[in-house]
């Protein structure tokens, strides 16, 4: 399960992905909607992608994990569209034998997917909007 | 020659479509095309042909589609 989505995640769908007898631990990340920017209120966000370039990015994602984590199951999921404050824009779920490496996968999954995917966020403020960049 | 191109975030809203056929001069590299059609700027953008990201000096064919991609900001 490597998918942009254009509605609201189903997160136990994506831990559901990733779950096996052969799993000693599931670690499930969300990414979600903060209420704050530099001190200004953020009421809400709204989240645009390449769809068909960032699956391809997930998957060359999925596979670097493989490589560096073998038996990693994985499942990541990025939404677009509004997303509230609260409510998860990305979901990553893993699944491994041992919880080292899924500390490791997970981390190393939304460091690398807010680097590469071709996605972009919205502030919404009171008064205005912005778009803003990861920071590198 | 003629590129379809693609906007996505600042840069599509300030056009106004997504996407659109834009005619260039033979030989414009892609930082180029990027200053034809905004001439007084509209940010940092990285660069893709076909989908794949090329460096801002290279050279598009008819045909081609070029993306321009602000600063990204997901997860």
């Amino acid at each position: 399960m490597l998918r942009i989505v254009a509605d609201a995640i189903d997160v136990a769908a994506v831990r559901a992905a990733v779950s096996h007898p052969d799993c000693g631990a599931i670690l499930v990340f969300e990414g979600v909607g903060r209420n704050r920017f530099g001190g200004r209120p953020v009421v809400g966000l709204e989240y645009e992608a390449w769809p068909e370039v960032a699956e391809a990015e997930l998957r060359k994602i999925a596979a670097e994990v493989e490589a560096r984590w073998p038996e990693t199951r994985l499942a990541i999921v990025h939404r677009t569209g509004p997303v509230a404050i609260g409510e998860p824009s990305v979901v990553i779920a893993v699944g491994t034998p041992h919880r080292d490496a899924a500390y490791a996968a997970s981390r190393f999954a939304i460091d690398t997917l807010k680097e590469r995917l071709p996605i972009w966020k919205k502030e919404l403020y009171e008064d205005g909007a912005a778009w803003i960049a990861n920071k590198p | 020659m003629r590129l379809s191109v693609r906007y996505f975030a600042v840069l599509r809203e300030r056009k106004g479509v997504a996407s659109e056929f834009v005619e260039v001069a033979d030989g414009a590299t892609v930082a180029e095309v990027y200053s034809q059609l905004f001439p007084t700027g509209a940010g940092p953008v990285a660069y893709a042909l076909n989908q794949a990201t090329v460096p801002a000096d290279a050279v598009p064919r008819a045909g081609d589609e070029l993306a321009l991609l602000p600063p990204v900001g997901g997860g």
